[in-house]
């Protein structure tokens, strides 16, 4: 048998059930309840229940309170810089060094076995170089556009 | 003993396994280092390794396919869907190598595979299409849709908004096509703004004949991707649909037709117009939305044919249709980011079943998400006496769903299935993007939970390497 850690208490919580592999249970004082885990890296995933309805939530980490903080939606500082989010191939590139472009504005359409997604400007900028072309492959993470 | 080389990965190879075993046929899964964790590795009585994840190196890979038929000793390959399940080519490597192939022969592959040759077949069955004459395009003419006349599902498709954009965007499709269908021929199709995609379930018994099984509606989709599919489809059109089946049926048994098929059609409510859009010559995802209406398993259907398993004991049967069925497809994908697919490992997975419910699943707790193939998990399928009893029930399986790990198109996908206008049967075909989309937005974390983020972080231990984003890359290392 695991050997179950103590109980918990957590502030707002009327009981916290300990779920094997280190799952929580959580039954808030205001009737709704979480289902909680946390992932290799330590990021937390919630299934909160309110009702019958259940929102999902995560990754995220435990030290903020936004998703910002997931690996794989960073928001901060202004980017100065539009990266691949998965590997695939450039399907089209719609933005040109020198043009000022708007946020949200679609600059590059990567395409990844049958899905296409689209990468738009973070914020209103000006290009100043793109690093790809239409039918190049990129990996993950590639830095396609950068801004002046 | 008779071996299928299960050819392809995910949901629909674990309903392959799971047709041979009780057929009594042994299953030999060709496996990936990327599916090694996945849900058909756990159920293949065998597996085939396949040394290389990347589809160019694994079911794209004619020359690996032909030696894994000849070590085996298949008796037969059964493709699936996606990558080459409905071409040519595959189906003669299969035949070429000694063993059957699951589906149509080749030659009825090349005439059902060519756009253009679909269409005259379904002309000669009464059916209208949207076909456009090449040449000059009137302004009026606009938008249109553009098509390789190989191309499959949306990568083949290009909407063209007006006259000054045409001929670009057909040096891009004709670009694309070429890479991805190795064949550029395209077709222009008027583009209908508001309609319905319907479809026809059939099923080839070579010299017995062709039967119609029944009709689905596929019209919630993003970008030509289906998300959500019933049937059967609204009432009209299958009504419009009634006169043609004879001849439909007619039409593919002169080619010989065996195995799954799907003739793929649009329904414009207001002009109560049908047309013909492709032929679909293999099973396709939503095929269980015709399963649960008639209580039949058509991957073992498929199975029993190729191998002439009491075959007229199938094209006999009675298959009086019940209810409702909704299928909603379990995407790795995040909607709020642009839908950008993802990877990772699915940590915490519990699918509970509500009576009527069923989920077809290609991944198990521990299973990996990897970038190199599609990111549909799975499908949770639901039956109801009636429309509204099925969407209710799906809605209600889904909010049980705990998967955790990936981020998934779970919550979206509840929304879709008490949607006012999707109860009320009014979408179309744009209408996820249109109507829909627009109105998603992240949820902030319900009001107990932030206060207690820290003492959780605590709780549930300290964070430890490696990153959740690489993680996919334990399973591929050998």
């Amino acid at each position: 048998m695991e050997k179950r850690p103590p109980s918990l208490t957590l502030p707002g919580a009327r009981r916290v059930l300990r779920l094997p592999a280190g799952r929580l249970c959580i039954f808030w004082n205001d009737g709704s309840r979480s289902l909680v885990s946390a992932d290799a890296a330590g990021l937390l995933w919630i299934d909160h229940f309110t009702g019958s309805r259940r929102v999902r939530h995560g990754p995220v980490a435990a030290a903020s309170l936004s998703r910002a903080a997931a690996p794989s939606s960073v928001a901060s500082a202004p980017s100065r810089t539009v990266t691949a989010p998965v590997g695939g191939t450039v399907a089209r590139v719609l933005a040109a060094p020198g043009q000022e472009v708007a946020a949200g504005d679609i600059l590059v359409v990567l395409e990844l076995m049958k899905m296409e997604f689209s990468l738009a400007a973070p914020q209103a900028a000006r290009v100043d170089e793109v690093r790809v072309s239409a039918g190049n492959a990129v990996q993950k993470g590639a830095v396609l556009i950068t801004f002046g | 003993v008779t071996r299928v080389l299960v050819f392809t990965r995910g949901e629909i190879a674990v309903r392959a396994c799971l047709a041979a075993r009780r057929l009594g046929l042994t299953s030999v899964l060709v496996l990936t280092p990327a599916d090694e964790d996945g849900a058909a590795a756990r159920v293949a009585d065998d597996v085939y390794p396949c040394p290389r994840s990347e589809p160019a190196h694994s079911f794209l890979d004619l020359d690996f396919l032909q030696r894994a038929v000849r070590d085996v000793e298949a008796a037969a390959v059964y493709p699936g869907y996606g990558f080459l399940a409905e071409s040519e080519a595959l189906a003669r490597a299969v035949v070429d190598a000694g063993a059957l192939f699951v589906g149509p022969s080749p030659a009825t592959l090349a005439v059902l595979g060519d756009k253009a040759r679909a269409i005259e077949l379904a002309r000669r069955a009464g059916l209208a299409d949207l076909r456009l004459p090449d040449g000059p395009v009137s302004d009026g003419g606009f938008p249109l849709m553009l098509k390789a006349t190989r191309g499959g599902g949306g990568r083949g498709n290009l909407l063209v908004e007006s006259a000054s954009a045409l001929a670009s965007a057909e040096e891009n499709l004709r670009l694309r096509a070429q890479a991805l269908f190795r064949n550029g021929e395209l077709v222009r199709e008027r583009f209908l703004p508001a309609a319905r995609h319907v479809e026809l379930q059939l099923f080839g018994f070579g010299d017995l004949g062709v039967r119609v099984l029944g009709t689905r509606d596929c019209s919630l989709q993003r970008g030509h991707q289906k998300i959500v599919e019933e049937g059967p489809a609204p009432s009209a059109a299958a009504r419009a649909l009634a006169p043609h089946l004879a001849a439909l049926e007619r039409e593919l048994s002169a080619l010989g037709y065996r195995g799954a098929g799907t003739l793929e059609l649009l329904w414009d409510p207001q002009a109560e117009r049908l047309y013909f859009l492709e032929a679909n010559a293999r099973i396709q995802v939503e095929h269980p939305v015709t399963e649960m209406l008639l209580g039949v398993d058509l991957v073992e259907w498929q199975l029993r044919e190729t191998l002439g398993l009491d075959v007229p004991a199938l094209f006999q049967r009675d298959l009086p249709e019940r209810g409702h069925a909704v299928e909603a497809r379990l995407y790795a994908e995040s909607p709020l980011d642009g839908f950008v697919p993802e990877v990772g490992r699915i940590h915490h997975l519990h699918l509970p079943t509500p009576p009527m419910c069923r989920w077809d699943l290609g991944v198990c707790e521990g299973s990996a998400v990897t970038p190199h193939y599609d990111p549909l998990l799975g499908k949770l399928i639901a039956w109801g006496q009636d429309r509204q009893d099925a969407l209710a029930r799906l809605a209600g399986a889904l909010d049980e769903a705990t998967l955790q790990g990936v981020r998934t198109n779970l919550d979206l996908l509840a929304e879709l299935a008490r949607h006012p206008d999707v109860m009320a049967d009014v979408h179309s075909t744009r209408w996820i993007e249109r109507s829909f989309l627009p109105t998603l937005a992240a949820p902030a974390l319900p009001g107990p939970v932030p206060a207690s983020l820290s003492e959780l972080g605590r709780a549930l231990g300290p964070p430890s390497p490696p990153a959740r984003s690489s993680s996919w890359k334990s399973a591929h290392r050998r």
